[in-house]
């Protein structure tokens, strides 16, 4: 997937994106990472064809993701988004289940076998093949979140997109999302592409990381080479002790506010 | 599940009893074995009278009360909003207004009635959405908008009613009675109302997808506008026909609705026929109300349905925390 030149706005003054340029490497665990209201999200938006861009390409498998049926493109792309909203009184099964309505015809509303199958499996890889038949409104944050994740891998797509799948989880449930997208992308080849704001999270569970400030991508590579204590500084206002031992490998302790932080937004 | 199909049966029983009660009482009463007797053989003056007033009544009220409560379900889901109703957001106004000024500078076009009102609903529906739509649907402001949108439409046609410019009788338009209904009435409501309410258990699985968000939705390959405009045409239409054959009648398409998310849970696959069934008992049950049991006189279905479904829809609404938020 390439995003070529691609600039967004909401409101036509000011543009949330400007002139962005990225390519996704397949197979990859991409991760998005910036401070608030950077256009991460945004980012996420345009190129899921939720907002057309007004300027640029966003390309998938060598066509224009306009040009896509939104069918078709569902069967390209899922994503799981921040925050969603649940019918009070659905269980989990039949929520997975709309993972499969991109595969179905207007008037064919039953799952099929196969479909039957899907659904189990991404029951099963999300670990909630207990829980088939309870109530999501009912569950915890992070079994909820999980049966957000199953219901865009019931739609079997090669790219999987996550908007701050963390965020609003306790840190166990956090990194036992973490896990599971790490496994989506080893175990099944999953292309990821994910927001996060946790530095130390993205270290450890990304391929690679694209640094965006002020709709703008700022910098991008391999963790090792993007997360520095200047780009922290120069990027988030914060000071911080980028390290290195052998148990953990990188990490990140931020340890103040460097500067007043004008050009927040 | 168990109890979906207890409500189904309950509902269903009570929509066949409150039929054949509706049939054989009233101002002119008669027995059963009379009445099919009559109805198979003839030569019974009184089953011919209630052929030709009463059956056509019933119908009538059966078909209006299953399209409004469609309706508002519709217009609940497209607007993700539970107060969403066609009376209530002015396209039940819109029809009126413009079907009845339309009949009354060219009287000769009564027929094609529905379809007036029709494009006046349609024409309240784009005001509700164009002013309210900004940058999404807020709630609150769909509601705000669609408010004043139903005041200016009834405001409207009362001021050509007021100054005796309609030709038509307004008896229909004011008080939505049901009494005066014919076999060519029941002929309008039926074929058009079927042919809506065919369409809309055809989009139940669209209405389901609209509750999650619209982000969600299209992500699962929903055509998110496409899908809108489609189930608010089909709301509006089936709004429309009823408003062109029995005046304004509020509250069945807010009312139904909610019960059944109670009763049968938020799959509009069964969400919609509980609507049909309860829709077409509680308007049969209200003229039948009003008519029989106040009989030689009678009161409008409509003011019985608000005296009813007021005082019921707070207690629904004091005892359901979990579906309108703490």
């Amino acid at each position: 997937m390439e995003v070529k030149n691609v600039s967004f706005s909401y409101n036509q003054k000011e543009d949330q994106l400007k002139s962005i340029n990225l390519a996704v490497e397949p197979g990859k665990i991409t991760t998005i990472i910036g401070p608030n209201g950077c256009g991460k999200s945004t980012l996420l938006e345009v190129m899921s064809s939720h907002n057309a861009p007004q300027k640029g390409q966003i390309i998938l498998d060598g066509k224009l993701i306009q040009q896509y049926k939104p069918k078709e493109l569902a069967k390209k792309l899922s994503v799981v988004h921040q925050k969603n909203e649940i019918p009070f009184d659905i269980n989990v099964e039949n929520l997975v289940s709309y993972g499969r309505m991109p595969y179905k015809r207007f008037f064919h509303h039953h799952n099929s076998e196969e479909d039957e199958e899907v659904i189990d499996w991404a029951l099963s890889i999300t670990n909630l093949q207990s829980k088939r038949k309870e109530k999501v409104e009912q569950l915890s944050g992070g079994e909820r979140q999980r049966v957000w994740i199953a219901m865009a891998l019931a739609q079997k797509t090669p790219i999987l997109f996550l908007d701050e799948p963390t965020t609003y989880l306790d840190v166990y449930y956090q990194f036992e999302i973490l896990e599971l997208i790490k496994k989506l992308n080893r175990e099944y080849n999953i292309t990821i592409v994910m927001v996060l704001h946790d530095m130390n999270q993205a270290i450890r569970y990304s391929d690679w990381i694209i640094v965006m400030k002020n709709g703008e991508i700022v910098t991008e590579g391999s963790p090792k080479e993007v997360i520095t204590e200047g780009m922290i500084e120069s990027i988030y206002g914060v000071r911080a002790i980028v390290n290195h031992n052998d148990q953990s490998g990188f990490y990140v302790v931020p340890m103040g506010v460097a500067r007043r932080n004008d050009n927040a937004t | 599940m168990k109890k979906t199909w207890l409500t189904f049966a309950v509902v269903t029983t009570m929509l066949v009893v409150v039929t054949f009660f509706s049939i054989v009482n009233g101002s002119l009463e008669i027995g059963v074995a009379e009445l099919i007797r009559g109805l198979l053989f003839g030569g019974n003056e009184d089953v011919e009278v209630i052929k030709d007033m009463r059956f056509p009544r019933i119908i009538v009220s059966l078909f209006a009360g299953a399209n409004l409560a469609v309706s508002g379900l519709l217009l609940q889901a497209v607007m993700r909003n539970p107060l969403a109703e066609a009376g209530i957001i002015g396209i039940s106004s819109g029809a009126n207004f413009v079907a009845l000024t339309v009949i009354s500078f060219f009287p000769t076009l009564f027929f094609w009635m529905p379809l007036f009102a029709f494009f006046g609903g349609i024409l309240a529906c784009f005001l509700v959405y164009s002013f309210s739509w900004k940058s999404g649907l807020s709630p609150l402001r769909l509601i705000l908008v669609g408010v004043a949108v139903n005041a200016v439409f009834t405001a409207l046609y009362e001021s050509f009613n007021y100054r005796g410019y309609t030709t038509t009788s307004s008896a229909k338009a004011t008080a939505s009675t049901l009494s005066q209904q014919t076999w060519d009435d029941v002929q309008t409501i039926v074929i058009y109302g079927s042919i809506g309410l065919i369409l809309s258990l055809l989009v139940y699985s669209w209405c389901n997808m609209l509750a999650l968000q619209d982000k969600t939705a299209r992500n699962l390959g929903l055509h998110v506008t496409r899908a809108r405009v489609i189930i608010s045409a089909i709301a509006v239409y089936l709004a429309s026909v009823t408003t062109a054959t029995v005046g304004v009648i509020a509250f069945v398409g807010l009312l139904i609705p909610h019960i059944g998310r109670l009763l049968v849970g938020s799959d509009y696959k069964i969400l919609t026929t509980f609507s049909i069934l309860s829709g077409a008992l509680l308007i049969l049950t209200a003229d039948t109300i009003g008519r029989v049991f106040l009989a030689p006189t009678e009161l409008p279905a409509s003011i019985i349905m608000s005296l009813i479904g007021g005082p019921f829809l707070i207690i629904l609404i004091r005892r359901s925390d979990r579906i309108y938020g703490g």
